[in-house]
């Protein structure tokens, strides 16, 4: 798609944790719905004035480790009754015990990528270029030891005027315009 | 519940003790997210790397040579070139290969196990056991393929079509092990990756050199701290840890299948699942112990890698070695209830045969020092103690697989096949290369990624405690209404 | 392609083996000419040179001269880069002829239009000839593929060996293709033509008129044709003269009985009509070393089989080293051989030393009652190196025995050798002798060392020696000629029993090799060849129309009608005055080896890498002794000591015998070759010819030991393990040890305690025949093992009792499938290592080297365990051959990752080795410990000769795979194909394994389980029969035969 243009949002920058929350909790109730916290550690209570819960990475894991049993199992059953049936050690061609392990660990292994690849996908990532990398503060604290509450610009109620005035309010260290 | 008798004066002044519990504290006081991130990601980003950095690589990588040399030779000759013979045809390799995969072990448990059991303290020493870990299991990796006869037909055991149409043969533990190293290598890499996206994004930020910047913005894949991907990111580590779990349980259970599914007097036992992975923890916290130690003194770690962390990686110890402690009783008990003569007889031939001597060195260092030493606190808390002691268990723990390996194979059921096993020089050569190559991973690693989590320890810092003042919430929606 | 220079620089490249010996042999290089002939190049162009300069014979003497110790092949310090050499210079050591063999000749050349009519590939042929041996030949049967002998059996036609053979048979084929042999005759060293010697040797005979001077020194000469040649010879020139000699003759024999009887007789034992067999220092259960050694070893292990309804044999032995005859006695008695000459003269009433030794005493009267009750079915055998005393009292008591005759000897012109050579040696030292024509023989290596025979032959202007190898003695001679070995020449010889084999070449000469008949020839007329002469003499005893009995005779294998009619010559008229041993104190006996004989076979890699009977040593030789005169000597094993006897020392290493004699030393000969017994044979073992004189050639006194520095890793295949085991670890032993101070094996009590070995008396097994399973005084089964009573699981209580069955029928024939099974009679087993010989050459089983014998690594798919019982100074040994035992439920089946090692639907447990990775897991979870493993790349591909040997049929391994005995399955298959192709059944006995077949005694049986008739389902049927491990529950297929001896109670 062609580069979008204009602006992405405002960035208002906190010094603590707390602040973020505060501000957030407030831009929803005053209506904010586009918009996005960005803290050097996870911070469950950002997520709650997000009123972001759930997400599917559990379920996509619970597939993969059902996927990877069924491959597994199915695999070897295959093997050792219909594809490479073999005499050994005079046991039954369905050893079924001696199947259990690889099953097993292909269970965890189809799990353990659906999960992590999963949870990037879900995430969008990689995405090595974002709008937000242009704010200058952002790139020095966001990793760091600042916390960035962003509004974005296509929030039906965002007015850079308004917004910037009800950012400015909380007492942030800064509010900054973000370009595409 | 370790501490012994009143603590005594000095302690109390020591600001790196909790007064009111008396133990150490997790994370010195006085810290803040940056200072932090500046003490961790400085190691990195340093324009002045250690001298002493590039003496430790040198010689490492000089030592990782020997196994080039060695497996060089290998591939020429051919096994016969190691001391394995008949009987006892599985030797060195087969040694190394159980022992570095234990040693493995401790950081996947390290990682996820006290992840899910919510233990704060494993945060700062969590990434470098991953690692460890990780360039374990690449040490352990090596051994098992260069081990067979033909290397070159190695992937044989992997179940691929072919127009030979032939496959494996599942009802091998080898093959359930190559189901359960590959699984356990790979998930290890991608846990271990995914935990570092956050803090190559920090990298990135604080990167000065644009080279620097490019390589770390690439591996951290665009991380930018959004919180949608911060609740997603921890769900899929705890996930991760989850299965890390059974994994890690699995995969030594599986190894120790390598023995105990066989029907030789020594290896025929039920007991070695429960007390290999007891050992591989046990080889492992030893291990973790021989890297924390030196890295935090060099690094000046102390005040993210407590006492603290050393006492309670000894309890881990102090409790994982008595489990192994009373495998071993197990056997011996169980040779003589089994009143089996296959049984007794490899267990007197264990003990007093002509490679008795190991049996003993292996219940001296494994057994008799720990135990005597561990139970006091003063000795959990004695930083030059536990280094020593580290490696004192790691050598025991390799000598419980030569016991296990050799002592079972060279004296079995046919009298007249009775030899012995002598390593060669060429079996010394690859194992201790393996050692360099170890140190080598583990030097780079130290020096190019973080070597303690940054936005966890973020976590553990009082700073982060969120007071929502409700109150003054409504004053806000008013004005702005 | 190579350029025209480097083609006649090169001639042996271009020309097919036959005809090497005529190119010109080039002028020597020096290292400088090497590098100017491959200046300049680089790369491919470089190798390609370096390959081609390698196949010249100019270039292999560079090598021998630039590296002589690797060139002879001698130890290195590790074997591993050793053979790297060995590869690396393959074709420098490959010999020139046959380096022709790897690329086809430049010149224009023209494959077969017509292939031979009898020649299908794939299919072999067999012909019947014979194995020459002094002792009297060997019957066999040689299996040549495409026109090579590859395999030796023995001739089932023949009347004496009845299809049996032994080790030194089977092993004789690797001598035809030894890459070592020589390879043109030489003069002073240079190539030469025979022609050319014909002439000299003819004119120089011929210019003496009688023959005055001319001398020659002949191995013994077992060709009826060869002895008429030699009588036309001295009938032309009166004055030449005939030496035979050999190290290991039977001297005293013919003296005993030139002195009881006034001429040479051999003794002929039928042992099927002996109950008591008193052996004097006679090993007639260990090899063809003993004169009618198939025919005595079947009688006795027939008489020795357990039959409720038919009486038992009882053998006593007396003797001083032990033997495996020793081990399968009743009764052993080990003696000195001083105090084993007072034993016969006691025995026979003679004079000479009185008997001191109160157990000989009880002993003697023991056996003498024995012989009494006997009622004349005993036979008192005496080895042809036993004592004058033991031969004379052999005679005398064999006078009223109804098991012993007479006959005229095997060898056509019997004498006393060793008399017979110190003559010669004295005419050399005179300077009588003019020409020196040694045929076959070696004695600048093995001449008694007090006759300094190299002295006398530095006098002698020409010397001419005929041999296999330029060894010792061709490399000093003027005149060296290659020898032909008996599968590439016309000759004859006597069984023991005197029936004549006509011996017919298999394969034209690899070295246009000359035989006996050649040399003698060219005094009388150059154009008869040997052929002619043995057809001249066979027309002396083949009856009737003669071609018509020719081809028969070749055809069969031997001449009906000609063996010797046995006469009874009664009581002896006189014996020779017993010997006696001046000095006294440490007694030495010299002992051919078990292995290599006196030497001959020094370069036979099959059998130096066997393991030596009873001691079980490989690639070795030492100084034997008991435990008792260690401990007084305070010397350990392998400890290096200085055997002096009277002036003259070796350094030897030392190895504790079980069983030994006290205060008395074996050697054996026939090690210590220098490097010019070749590739395998040299420099390996010490040469204990250096000790040993010719009025003392059997045993001497007056040896003083000596420690010497340093110590040297003996080559030992199984060690007794003699660390003691406690007292409180004996709870669980059914048979606590009664010694504290572990005199006894290890290894040998437990295979007594895990009733790995079972046995009982005579009076046992008739009492309870169910002794096998229910336990007797040498059967132990009430260990626990992991099952009580330590016996199979009962089938239903296996996990997956049925999941395989081996009972299906065909449905259109109704018959039931096959299924293989084996059974070894251990009463039977001599423990003679003729199976293990037998399965190198039909397996293709690898050579390995000593240094991998050491550590374990030694391939053959069959070994004789030898287990020894009790206290070690006077133990009871029990031989037990150990194979794979194609478990049912095979656990190294289950633990192979790739599925290598599987189940056929017959039950056979086959290894796939192109499938093999090498885990070498099956290896460790097998309790019999029957898998062998490619450690290092051990078959050798380069050296062409020995793939002429190898058996088309079975494939050989490589590096990395794990190998182990196969039933024969290609032998198994081979029948089932024909038997398809002509719609008939197999018949029992019909496949025979390679072990089975070559052994004397029939203690292997293979056979169909599904067949209640046959031999191998009887024989599982017994009481007697038990599995080795079976509370394993492996399910062997392969099942043991329990042993019964017959002691005598007054010994007991």
């Amino acid at each position: 798609m062609p580069p979008r243009e204009g602006v992405y949002g405002l960035l208002a920058e906190f010094n603590t944790p707390s602040e973020l929350v505060h501000a957030t909790e407030m831009a929803h109730r005053a209506g904010y719905r586009r918009m996005e916290c960005y803290t050097p550690y996870p911070v469950e209570e950002a997520a709650e004035a997000l009123r972001f819960h759930k997400t599917r990475v559990p379920l996509m894991c619970l597939m993969g480790g059902i996927m990877g049993l069924v491959t597994g199992y199915g695999l070897e059953v295959w093997i050792n009754v219909w594809g490479y049936p073999l005499n050994i050690r005079a046991m039954p061609l369905f050893s079924w015990p001696a199947f259990v392990i690889p099953g097993y660990e292909w269970t965890i292994l189809f799990a353990g990528l659906s999960a992590a690849f999963g949870m990037l996908a879900l995430n969008g990532l990689p995405q090595l270029y974002h709008p937000l990398f242009n704010a200058p503060n952002f790139a020095s604290g966001a990793s760091t030891d600042k916390f960035f509450l962003c509004l974005e610009a296509h929030d039906p109620r965002f007015s850079s005027a308004e917004t910037r005035a009800f950012l400015e309010q909380f007492s942030p260290i800064s509010v900054v315009e973000v370009d595409h | 519940m370790a501490t012994q008798g009143p603590i005594r004066e000095p302690e109390i002044l020591d600001p790196m003790i909790d007064p009111r519990t008396g133990e150490y504290v997790v994370i010195a006081p006085g810290h803040t997210f940056k200072s932090v991130t500046q003490k961790i990601a400085g190691i990195v980003l340093t324009a002045n790397t250690p001298i002493a950095w590039f003496g430790g690589l040198f010689l490492a990588a000089t030592i990782a040579t020997g196994v080039l040399i060695a497996v060089t030779w290998l591939f020429l000759k051919g096994v016969g070139i190691w001391g394995v013979t008949i009987p006892g045809a599985w030797g060195f390799a087969i040694i190394n290969f159980v022992w570095w995969i234990g040693i493995g072990h401790a950081g996947t448990l390290i990682s996820a196990i006290l992840l899910l059991f919510k233990q704060q303290w494993r945060n700062s020493i969590n990434r470098f056991a991953e690692a460890m870990t990780i360039f374990a299991v690449v040490c352990a990796g090596i051994f098992p393929l260069l081990h067979i006869g033909r290397p070159w037909l190695g992937y044989w055991l992997l179940p691929y079509p072919n127009t030979m149409n032939v496959w494996p043969q599942f009802r091998s533990p080898l093959a359930w092990d190559v189901f359960a190293v590959s699984t356990y290598a790979t998930i290890s890499v991608v846990f271990w990756y995914i935990g570092m996206i956050p803090d190559f994004g920090t990298l990135r930020d604080r990167a000065q050199w644009p080279l620097a910047k490019y390589f770390y913005g690439m591996l951290s894949l665009g991380w930018r701290g959004s919180t949608r991907h911060w609740i997603r990111y921890e769900s899929a580590s705890l996930l991760l840890a989850g299965l890390s779990t059974p994994l890690v349980l699995s995969v030594h259970t599986t190894i120790s299948f390598d023995f105990a599914v066989a029907a030789m007097a020594g290896w025929h036992t039920t007991i070695f699942p429960p007390y290999f992975v007891a050992g591989a923890v046990y080889s492992g916290f030893a291990m973790v112990l021989t890297l924390a130690i030196p890295i935090r003194k060099f690094y000046h770690l102390e005040d993210l890698v407590t006492l603290r962390h050393l006492d309670n990686m000894a309890k881990v110890m102090l409790a994982t070695g008595s489990i192994v402690a009373y495998g071993y009783g197990m056997e011996v008990f169980m040779s003589w209830y089994s009143a089996s003569h296959w049984e007794f007889f490899m267990m007197w031939n264990r003990m007093f045969g002509p490679m008795g001597w190991a049996y003993w060195v292996l219940i001296l260092t494994n057994i008799a020092i720990p135990q005597a030493t561990l139970w006091w606190r003063r000795c959990r808390v004695s930083v030059w103690w536990l280094f020593v002691l580290s490696f004192i268990i790691n050598i025991g723990m390799w000598f419980e697989r030569f016991v296990i390996v050799v002592t079972s194979l060279y004296r079995d059921y046919l009298p007249s096949s009775w030899g012995t096993y002598r390593a060669t020089k060429w079996d010394y050569m690859l194992f201790i290369g393996t050692w360099g190559l170890f140190t080598t991973l583990f030097l780079l690693f130290a020096r190019l990624a973080p070597m303690v989590p940054m936005s966890e320890i973020r976590m553990m810092l009082p700073q982060t405690k969120v007071h929502l003042g409700g109150a003054d919430a409504e004053v806000v929606v008013q004005e702005a209404l | 392609m190579n350029t025209p220079n480097e083609t006649r620089m090169n001639p042996q490249e271009t020309m097919p083996a036959a005809q090497v010996v005529t190119a010109i042999a080039p002028a020597k290089l020096t290292l400088a000419e090497v590098r100017a002939k491959l200046e300049g190049k680089s790369g491919k162009r470089y190798w390609k040179n370096l390959d081609e300069l390698a196949a010249t014979p100019a270039f292999q003497d560079l090598m021998r001269e630039e590296f002589p110790r690797q060139a002879a092949a001698g130890e290195w310090v590790d074997s591993v880069s050793r053979r790297g050499f060995l590869k690396v210079m393959g074709a420098s050591f490959a010999l020139a002829g046959l380096a022709g063999c790897t690329k086809q000749p430049d010149e224009a050349i023209f494959p077969y239009v017509k292939q031979p009519e009898d020649l299908v590939l794939g299919r072999p042929m067999y012909f019947a000839t014979a194995h020459p041996f002094p002792t009297g030949a060997i019957p066999v049967l040689v299996k040549s593929e495409a026109f090579r002998p590859i395999k030796l059996e023995g001739n089932p036609e023949h009347p004496a060996s009845k299809g049996k053979s032994d080790a030194f048979t089977q092993a004789s084929l690797l001598d035809l293709y030894d890459p070592d042999r020589s390879q043109h005759p030489r003069l002073r060293g240079e190539q030469a033509d025979f022609g050319e010697f014909q002439q000299q040797f003819a004119a120089a005979v011929a210019k003496t008129g009688t023959g005055q001077g001319v001398y020659f020194l002949s191995e013994t000469i077992t060709s009826p044709t060869l002895a008429a040649q030699w009588k036309q010879v001295s009938a032309k020139y009166p004055q030449a003269r005939l030496v035979q000699y050999e190290p290991v003759n039977a001297d005293t024999a013919r003296t005993a009985s030139k002195a009881a009887f006034g001429d040479y007789y051999d003794t002929q034992y039928k042992l099927e009509d002996a109950d008591v067999i008193l052996a004097l220092d006679a090993d007639f259960l260990g090899g063809i070393g003993f004169p009618g050694f198939l025919p005595m070893a079947s009688a006795y292990a027939e008489r020795h089989r357990f039959d409720k309804d038919k009486p038992m044999n009882r053998l006593y032995v007396v003797e001083a080293m032990p033997t495996v005859t020793g081990f399968k006695a009743e009764h052993r008695l080990a003696l000195k051989p001083s105090d084993l000459d007072a034993f016969a003269n006691a025995l026979s009433g003679g004079s000479g030393p009185a008997l001191t030794n109160p157990d000989a005493q009880k002993f003697l009267s023991a056996v003498l009652d024995d012989i009494k009750k006997s009622g004349g079915r005993f036979a008192v055998v005496a080895g042809p190196q036993a004592s004058l005393a033991a031969q004379s009292a052999a005679l005398a008591l064999n006078a009223n025995s109804k098991a012993v005759t007479y006959t005229e000897p095997v060898v056509p012109l019997p004498s006393e050798q060793t008399a017979d050579l110190k003559a010669l040696v004295a005419d050399m030292n005179a300077g009588k002798v003019q020409w020196l024509v040694m045929l076959g023989v070696n004695p600048l290596y093995n001449a008694p060392v007090d006759l300094d025979f190299l002295a006398g032959f530095n006098m002698v202007p020409n010397s001419v020696h005929l041999g296999s190898h330029v060894d010792e003695t061709g490399f000093f001679s003027t005149w060296h000629i290659p020898k032909a070995h008996y599968l590439e020449s016309w000759t004859d010889a006597r069984a023991c029993d005197g029936t004549i084999s006509i011996i017919q070449p298999m394969i034209d000469p690899l070295y246009s090799g000359k035989s006996a008949h050649d040399i003698l020839q060219a005094l009388l007329d150059p154009s008869v060849s040997a052929y002619d002469a043995v057809v001249a003499n066979a027309k002396t005893y083949l009856t009737g129309d003669f071609p018509t009995a020719w081809r028969k005779a070749l055809h069969d294998g031997w001449v009906a009608n000609t063996a010797f009619t046995p006469k009874t010559l009664g009581a002896p008229k006189g014996a020779p005055p017993a010997v006696s041993y001046p000095g006294g104190g440490i007694e030495i006996s010299f002992k051919p080896d078990p292995s290599l004989y006196d030497g001959r076979y020094a370069n036979n890699g099959w059998l130096q890498e066997l393991p030596k009977q009873v001691t079980n040593m490989s690639w070795d030789n030492a100084a034997l002794m008991s435990m008792e005169l260690m401990g007084k000597l305070g010397i350990e094993e392998n400890e290096a000591i200085e055997l002096d006897l009277n002036g003259r020392s070796v350094i030897v290493p030392v190895l504790m015998v079980p069983g030994h004699p006290n205060d008395a030393v074996t050697v054996h000969l026939g090690l210590g070759r220098r490097a010019d017994a070749g590739r395998v044979g040299g420099g390996v073992g010490f040469n204990a010819y250096a000790l040993r004189t010719a009025d003392q050639p059997l045993a001497a006194a007056g040896l003083t030991i000596n420690r010497s520095k340093g110590t040297y890793d003996l080559c030992v295949t199984k060690v007794h393990n003699m660390e003691h085991r406690g007292a409180y670890a004996q709870r669980d032993l059914e048979r606590p040890l009664s010694d504290k101070d572990g005199a006894y094996s290890l290894a040998g009590h437990e295979a007594m305690e895990r009733s790995i070995i079972r046995y009982a008396t005579y009076a046992e097994a008739i009492k309870d025949p169910e002794y096998a399973h229910t336990g007797a005084s040498g059967t132990l089964v009430n260990k626990v093992g992991y099952n009580p009573q330590g016996e199979a699981v009962p089938h239903e209580e296996s996990f997956f009792p049925d999941a395989w069955r081996y009972d299906h029928k065909d449905e259109s024939t109704k018959k039931l499938q096959n299924k293989w099974g084996m059974s070894i009679d251990l009463n039977s087993c001599t423990g003679c290592n003729a199976c293990i010989v037998g399965c190198y050459a039909e397996n293709n089983i690898a050579v390995v080297g000593r240094e991998q014998v050491k550590i374990g690594r030694i391939m053959q798919w069959l070994r004789i365990d030898t287990y020894f019982e009790g206290d070690l100074n006077s133990p009871r040994a029990h031989f037990q051959p150990m194979l794979c035992q194609h478990c049912e439920s095979a656990g190294c089946e289950q633990v192979c990752p790739v599925g290598a090692t599987v189940h056929t639907p017959e039950g056979i447990n086959t290894m796939v080795y192109n499938r093999c990775v090498g885990t070498r897991y099956c290896s460790n979870n097998c309790p019999y410990k029957v898998r062998r493993f490619n450690f290092l790349l051990y078959s050798d591909y380069d050296t062409e000769s020995l793939k002429f040997q190898r058996n088309p049929d079975v494939s050989v391994r490589s590096r990395g795979v794990m190998e182990k005995c196969s039933y024969c399955i290609q032998r198994i298959e081979a029948v089932k194909i024909d038997a398809d192709k002509n719609n008939r059944a197999i018949a029992d006995g019909e496949i025979l394994t390679a072990c089975q077949q070559a052994c004397p005694t029939g203690a292997i049986v293979f056979g169909n389980l599904n067949d209640p008739a046959a031999k191998v389902t009887q024989r599982k049927a017994e009481e007697r029969d038990y599995q080795v491990l079976a509370d394993l529950n492996y399910r062997p297929r392969t099942s043991y035969t329990a042993g019964v001896i017959n002691p005598n109670a007054e010994l007991v």
